[in-house]
């Protein structure tokens, strides 16, 4: 054989695997988040912006795309930021995310305002101390409800109970409470109260509500 | 170009063919799982994974959680639940001798029960590491009664499998509330732990629900 098709062959091999790296890398350049939208919210999806130091830095310029409803989205690997359309009843939500080796999922959830939720808690706020003076027994006559707070669409409550019963440096502890609204009725679902609360112990009490409940003063 | 000569380019395409294609094959086979290495004493048992046969050595799983088991006559076989969410996990799989003859084959084999010890060692520190990463705050404990009239320490959780509780210990309202600000300061969330107050009687029922 001559030397001149030994090097055409050579040539060939080196081209093809090239072009073998070149495809394993770019279908490996991408992963897939799974983005959960719960009623009325639509987001968009950015790329981040240059500011590393800033999560939710982004970039407007660059959309990536615009969701409605839950949704499988498959990126290329790398930081986004996701961004809810604004609304004056409900909070705009900016949820920094990274895509790298695994597979993400993203639950959003539609969130009032503070204003909103302020409104709803005052028409609501009696029935909602009703149910759970109903549901604990003695909490009544022994804790004064100091400080009170709507979630999300107004679905979720979380309160501190300052103690007010007899003298005692052994119980006087505040505790914290969540309830749920169910249907038209609102459960207690942190039964008894308790000082602090644990997210493991609650995996179906949103997280963030349970840090804040936990930081109530 | 001579026959032979055209024998000799063929040959090649297809090698070179082969070899692309099974190269971008594994590598889309392999993208999204991790590396995982099963050690296995006796290294004779019978390894599966996810209830099918398996080898011990670097075996590559997707992510989630995934079953390992070995069997051996003579042992009590071993079984472990993992969660595979990174590379390089070890998962260490030792059944323990019951039958006569399988205490004896341990017993009378030096380099065996090295073998054994190593890897029940082993098997020890990658569960501390794994509480300690789970649980980054166990690494400040425990941390002894102080001043503020306050002990933190940690314990199994009665109600969390596997989970880990941390157990306060403070006879007033005051210090435990500095035993939280405490583990705030330290940089943790409580929120992240099951903390239970073991001298703490709450007024408004107990923690397991009843009033």
């Amino acid at each position: 054989m001559r030397t001149r098709n030994i090097v055409f062959l050579l040539a060939a091999a080196v081209v093809l695997l090239g072009v073998a790296q070149f495809v394993v890398s770019y279908v490996q350049s991408f992963q897939t988040v799974q983005i959960n939208l719960s009623k009325n919210v639509s987001v968009t999806v950015y790329k981040s912006g240059d500011n590393h130091d800033d999560p939710l830095d982004y970039a407007t310029d660059k959309p990536i795309a615009s969701i409605t409803a839950s949704e499988k989205l498959k990126l290329k690997k790398g930081s986004y930021v996701l961004v809810s359309q604004e609304n004056p009843d409900i909070k705009k939500i900016l949820q920094g995310f990274s895509l790298e080796d695994r597979p993400e999922t993203l639950t959003i959830y539609v969130q009032y305002s503070d204003s909103k939720l302020g409104d709803i808690l005052k028409q609501e706020g009696g029935t909602i101390r009703a149910a759970i003076r109903a549901q604990v027994p003695n909490l009544q006559s022994l804790y004064d409800i100091s400080r009170e707070k709507l979630y999300h669409t107004g679905d979720w409550y979380g309160a501190l109970l300052t103690y007010k019963g007899p003298a005692s440096q052994l119980t006087n502890d505040s505790l914290r409470l969540i309830a749920k609204k169910d249907g038209q009725n609102w459960k207690v679902v942190t039964a008894p109260p308790q000082i602090v609360f644990s997210i493991e112990l609650y995996p179906d009490i949103p997280q963030d509500i349970i840090r804040e409940v936990n930081n109530f003063l | 170009m001579t026959r032979q000569g055209r024998s000799i380019v063929i040959v090649f395409v297809v090698v070179v063919a082969l070899v692309v294609a099974l190269s971008i094959g594994s590598a889309l086979r392999n993208a999204g799982k991790y590396a995982v290495e099963v050690k296995v004493s006796p290294s004779d048992a019978k390894v599966s994974i996810d209830g099918k046969k398996a080898n011990a050595g670097i075996v590559r799983l997707k992510e989630g959680t995934h079953s390992f088991s070995a069997e051996l006559n003579g042992f009590t076989s071993d079984t472990k639940t993992v969660l595979i969410d990174r590379e390089e996990i070890v998962v260490t799989l030792l059944p323990k001798p019951t039958s006569a003859s399988a205490l004896e084959t341990v017993n009378n084999n030096a380099a065996l029960q090295a073998e054994r010890e190593a890897l029940g060692a082993l098997d020890a520190q990658l569960e501390g590491e794994r509480i300690n990463e789970k649980y980054p705050l166990l690494t400040r404990l425990p941390l002894g009664y102080n001043q503020q009239e306050f002990a933190i320490d940690y314990g199994k959780s009665a109600t969390i499998k596997d989970g880990i509780a941390i157990k306060i210990t403070a006879n007033t309202s005051k210090s435990r509330q500095y035993a939280l600000d405490q583990i705030k300061e330290w940089g943790y969330d409580p929120s992240d732990y099951e903390i239970i107050f073991l001298d703490y009687l709450n007024p408004l029922g107990r923690t397991d629900g009843s009033l």
